[in-house]
């Protein structure tokens, strides 16, 4: 921890930046450029780690008042330095002080008899000292350019000591600093910080599984955050062999892209109800997210049967109807064996090239989504609402795709059987 | 006894003094506060500083230079007439002693120290000519303050303003730009960039070049002198009359013809497209370096007399999402500044609250190997401070041998943002020995200490022997002591034109050039003027010599609008 930089600053830990900045004026007064080169330098540096320190820290609630160092209030410790207080609001003018944190505390804990009843098991899991440790490296993260390689190294390694539950907490430090690593000056991500944090991100990708459809990701970061994240990791990690983050999304009724999850999160972003059939999906089957191969086949599955009871039934009407014109046409006496036999070879014939086209028809698709969204994932990083839109974009446009061939499959059951049953009627009557 | 801060510009120079109720400027003897940063020869050998000299550029343009600021480290050596040859420094220092002497005249003490202003992008060569150029002026200066922090120092002391505030520095030579953070009397510099070559000159040459295209003539050697002058005043003329409006004519004489042509704002604009683009490299960095968002600014001022041009101003309208800006003058702020940082030097009380703190606005390092395997051939830049590093600041880097055997380091010191060091700026080299041993076995440890005044001082350390080699450097660039000695005493030989007689030989001048420029009758009003002038000024003295000047320049004033009309 840098207590030291909070002493040198003359002030408790905050997240206050303001205050710390206040903190640094008052004591650069004291230590001016000029005079003390490295006592400057000194103060700078603890000033920068403060600041640091408390982008990292949650804002304090906004009912609580102003922490604050107050050592004159308390005569039992005079301070001999009033002169470095550091007060938000000069105590004279306040008649009745608000109330006052004091750090020496070491427990400003509320009333028994308000604790809520809630159990945190969080703790449980791991041992006390453990929990401390995560804190502690937490806290203590090295800085994720390329210069602090052997530093972050030591860092990971230990992270990687720790059990499961707080190692979430610290991943969870990391991204966030990793977030602000990768932000330009106008908040959105710039791909060349993005790569100076590369060697960092291959080293920690291990110890924390990256990348992977992440509950800490999610949880952990707003949505839009989360996207950017899952999708710089994408890009900057190298797929793993057996990659279970590719799932194909359906996306119309015959749609199916292979999505990344945060993807497809972004991809079913305006579509409310698919968003739930796909996270309903992910929870039901989880088997279907670890094993790609099945990942790939069986939302696939569900398109051909979403198929069968669509055009089979219409087909099946024509087929019936061309029966019956055929009957009529034969007039029931020469062939009824021949006619049989056309109606087998009708249902044949229909089945054959029905199925024929419908596979070839689904591979066209597949390959387009897929080369759809290897394409967005090429472009870079952008905005998520961006990739969001080009996704949507693709969808829409495999879409127009998918009625047109549905239009070309459906006039097989109807032609096909029709035409072959008439000519091989007209065959048999000998006319 | 006084501390004087100087803004020592490419077009114009000021000198501003602190008061206990601010920063005052100091007029020269003509009575303005920015004295033309030009110098000539007279005839008689005395040399003419300011107004004066700058009226005689087309009058005698081989007797005469201006913009010497441009080739300050360069070591280029202007000859004035047939007579001696003067360095940027040795020109700059005739600037300086000029503007000493009208202090002294003004506070009716002597100037014990001056702090000048630099363009913050200045490197460590140009910093030690400006600062040589003080020695020949025979000024003290312990201090260089960047001129965008100058001029936030005198908006900040001014104002009592808070929040982050953008310096867009445009003088007639340098473009700098420095982010700045303003709070509880502090003034943190959180990043500068800028190009040393790009200014109001660059703009008045490119209205020159359309001129010369429009009358047919080339602006290379084949012009005279004289009418080469003649079109770049002509040039300054017709930028400053755009700034007003939309067209500007001009007449122009050339050969024997006198020409009549215009320039219209649109084509202006179109012409300088370049020029603005080059204006946003260094606005994109100083944002990014500072890590501001544009939202968070509270305020950009525009400083450096460029900057009038409307179309700087509506550039950075639109770069910034607002119009600019926060009025100051924008002519005189940096020396207003400049006077600050030397109230500042001198602790004055009023002052207390105050603190500046500066970066290193470029990257300084050493080049490097990474790897012997991969051949001596590909060097590479290694950073040792970082460009905007708060100054004062001290780095360390540790080096190793690559060869077995090796006896020798030469740390080469670079200024720049490449990673090839042949595209940086080379400062010097610092050679030192070391005992035999294996490669990588010998360290040594390079120390960069930048100083609030932007000297740059390099030790390198031999972990072993603990040999220490610790050097400033002054390159084959910049004068060596004994030179800097020799130059000063010829300087000193030097006169001055006399103070009291700087106006009237000013408006001599610039008589002489409005002869040279009309033809015929005008031309006769003007000779007749100057007669009736130099006959008053034999005679008369003290208000009634006062009353002819005025009435003189008034004339002179006239004829001058006769001759631009916008």
């Amino acid at each position: 921890m840098s207590d030291a930089a909070w002493r040198l600053l003359d002030l408790a830990p905050t997240s206050d930046e303001a205050a710390i900045r206040r903190a640094y004026a008052r004591r650069l007064k004291q230590t001016r450029p000029d005079d003390d080169p490295e006592g400057f330098q000194t103060l700078l540096a603890a000033r920068d780690r403060a600041l640091a320190e408390a982008r990292r820290r949650p804002p304090p609630p906004p009912s609580e008042s102003p922490v604050e160092v107050l050592p004159a209030e308390n005569p039992a410790a005079p301070d001999p330095a009033p002169a470095l207080v550091v007060d938000v609001s000069p105590p004279s003018s306040e008649p009745a002080p608000a109330p006052v944190v004091r750090v020496s505390d070491p427990d400003p804990a509320p009333p028994a008899a308000e604790l809520p009843l809630v159990i945190d098991v969080a703790p449980l899991e791991a041992d006390r000292a453990q929990w401390q440790a995560a804190a502690a490296l937490a806290d203590r993260l090295p800085p994720l350019d390329r210069d602090a390689e052997g530093a972050f190294a030591d860092w990971l390694a230990g992270v990687r000591r720790l059990p499961h539950e707080p190692r979430r907490g610290v991943e969870e430090a990391l991204l966030h600093a990793l977030l602000a690593a990768w932000r330009g000056p106008d908040g959105q991500p710039v791909a060349r910080r993005i790569a100076a944090t590369r060697p960092a991100l291959l080293r920690a990708a291990p110890v924390f599984g990256w990348p992977r459809e992440d509950a800490v990701i999610a949880a952990s970061l707003p949505p839009r955050d989360a996207a950017v994240v899952v999708q710089v990791l994408r890009d900057a990690l190298p797929p793993a062999p057996d990659d279970p983050a590719t799932v194909l999304v359906r996306t119309g009724p015959w749609t199916c892209l292979p999505l990344q999850a945060g993807d497809a999160r972004a991809f079913l972003d305006g579509h409310p109800h698919a968003l739930r059939a796909y996270e309903a999906m992910l929870r039901r089957a989880p088997v279907a997210r670890r094993v790609s191969a099945f990942a790939l086949v069986a939302p696939h599955l569900w398109a051909v049967a979403y198929r069968r009871w669509g055009v089979a039934l219409a087909a099946l009407a024509g087929l019936w109807l061309s029966f019956g014109l055929c009957m009529v046409a034969t007039d029931g006496d020469a062939g009824r064996g021949a006619a049989v036999a056309a109606g087998v070879a009708a249902v044949l014939a229909w089945a054959g090239t029905a199925g024929a086209t419908a596979v070839w028809a689904d591979r066209i698709l597949v390959a387009g989504a897929a080369r759809a969204a290897r394409r967005a994932g090429r472009r870079g990083v952008c905005a998520p609402g961006e990739r969001t839109a080009r996704l949507r974009a693709a969808g829409t446009r495999l879409g127009a795709w998918n009625w047109i061939a549905i239009a070309w499959l459906a006039s097989f059951p109807f032609v096909v059987p029709y035409v072959g049953l008439v000519s091989l009627a007209a065959h048999l009557t000998g006319r | 006894m006084a501390i004087i801060g100087i803004d020592l510009g490419t077009t114009n120079s000021a000198v501003a003094v602190w008061t206990p109720e601010g920063p005052r400027l100091i007029p020269n003897a003509v009575g303005e506060p920015l004295t033309p940063s030009v110098v000539g020869l007279d005839a008689d050998g005395t040399v003419l500083v300011g107004r004066a000299a700058r009226e005689r550029l087309a009058t005698h343009p081989e007797r005469t230079v201006a913009s010497f600021k441009r080739r300050m480290g360069t070591g280029h050596v202007a000859r004035l007439g047939r007579g001696q040859g003067f360095r940027p420094e040795e020109l700059s220092a005739l600037v300086l002693r000029s503007l000493k002497v009208d202090a002294e005249a003004h506070l009716g003490t002597g100037v014990t120290e001056a702090v000048i202003s630099v363009p913050a992008y200045f490197n460590d060569i140009q910093r030690k000519a400006t600062l040589d150029a003080a020695r020949l002026a025979g000024l003290p200066v312990e201090r260089l303050v960047n001129e965008p922090t100058a001029a936030a120092l005198a908006y900040g002391v001014e104002s009592r303003r808070e929040g982050a505030v953008l310096v867009f520095d445009l003088g007639g030579g340098t473009f700098d730009v420095s982010l700045l953070e303003l709070y509880e009397g502090v003034m943190e510099v959180r990043a500068t960039a800028g190009d040393v070559s790009l200014g109001g000159d660059d703009f008045t040459a490119l209205l020159a070049g359309l001129i010369a295209a429009d009358q047919h003539v080339a602006l290379d050697g084949s012009l005279p002198p004289g009418e080469r002058a003649r079109v770049v005043r002509v040039a300054e003329a017709v930028k400053r009359g755009l700034t007003g409006a939309p067209e500007a004519r001009y007449e122009i004489l050339l050969g024997d013809r006198v020409r009549h042509g215009g320039i219209a704002r649109a084509r202006f604009e179109e012409a300088a497209a370049p020029l603005l683009h080059r204006l946003r490299a260094p606005l994109e960095r100083t944002l990014s370096d500072s890590g501001t968002r544009l939202a968070d600014l509270a305020g950009v001022i525009l400083v450096g007399g460029a900057t009038r041009m409307p179309v700087i101003r509506s550039l950075v309208a639109r770069l910034f999402g607002r119009l600019p800006l926060v009025h100051v003058d924008p002519d005189t702020v940096v020396a207003q500044g400049a006077a600050v940082q030397a109230g500042l030097k001198a602790r004055h009380a009023a002052l207390d609250e105050v603190v500046m703190t500066d970066v290193c606005p470029f990257t300084l390092g050493i080049a490097v190997t990474e790897n012997a395997r991969t051949a001596a051939a590909t060097q590479v830049m290694l950073p040792v401070i970082e460009r905007n590093a708060a100054v004062p600041v001290s780095r360390a880097h540790a080096v190793t041998t690559i060869h077995d055997g090796q006896t020798r380091i030469t740390v080469q010191v670079y200024q720049g943002e490449s990673l090839r060091p042949d595209d940086n700026v080379r400062l010097g080299e610092v050679p030192v020995t070391l005992p035999q041993a294996p490669a990588g076995a010998e360290t040594a440890e390079v120390r960069f200490t930048y100083d609030i005044n932007g000297a740059l001082e390099v030790e390198v350390a031999v972990l072993s022997t603990g040999l220490q080699r610790r050097q400033v450097f002054r390159n084959g660039a910049n004068l060596d002591e004994a030179e800097l000695d020799a130059r000063f005493a010829a300087l000193a030989a030097i006169k001055l034109a006399p103070r009291d007689q700087a106006e009237n030989r000013a408006l001599l001048a610039r008589a002489d050039a409005l002869y040279a420029e009309l033809r015929g009758e005008m031309r006769q009003h003007v000779a007749d003027r100057v007669a009736r002038f130099e006959r008053a000024i034999t005679e008369v003295s003290g208000a009634d010599a006062a009353a002819a000047r005025a009435a003189f320049a008034a004339d002179l004033d006239a004829l001058d609008d006769h001759r631009f009309r916008f």
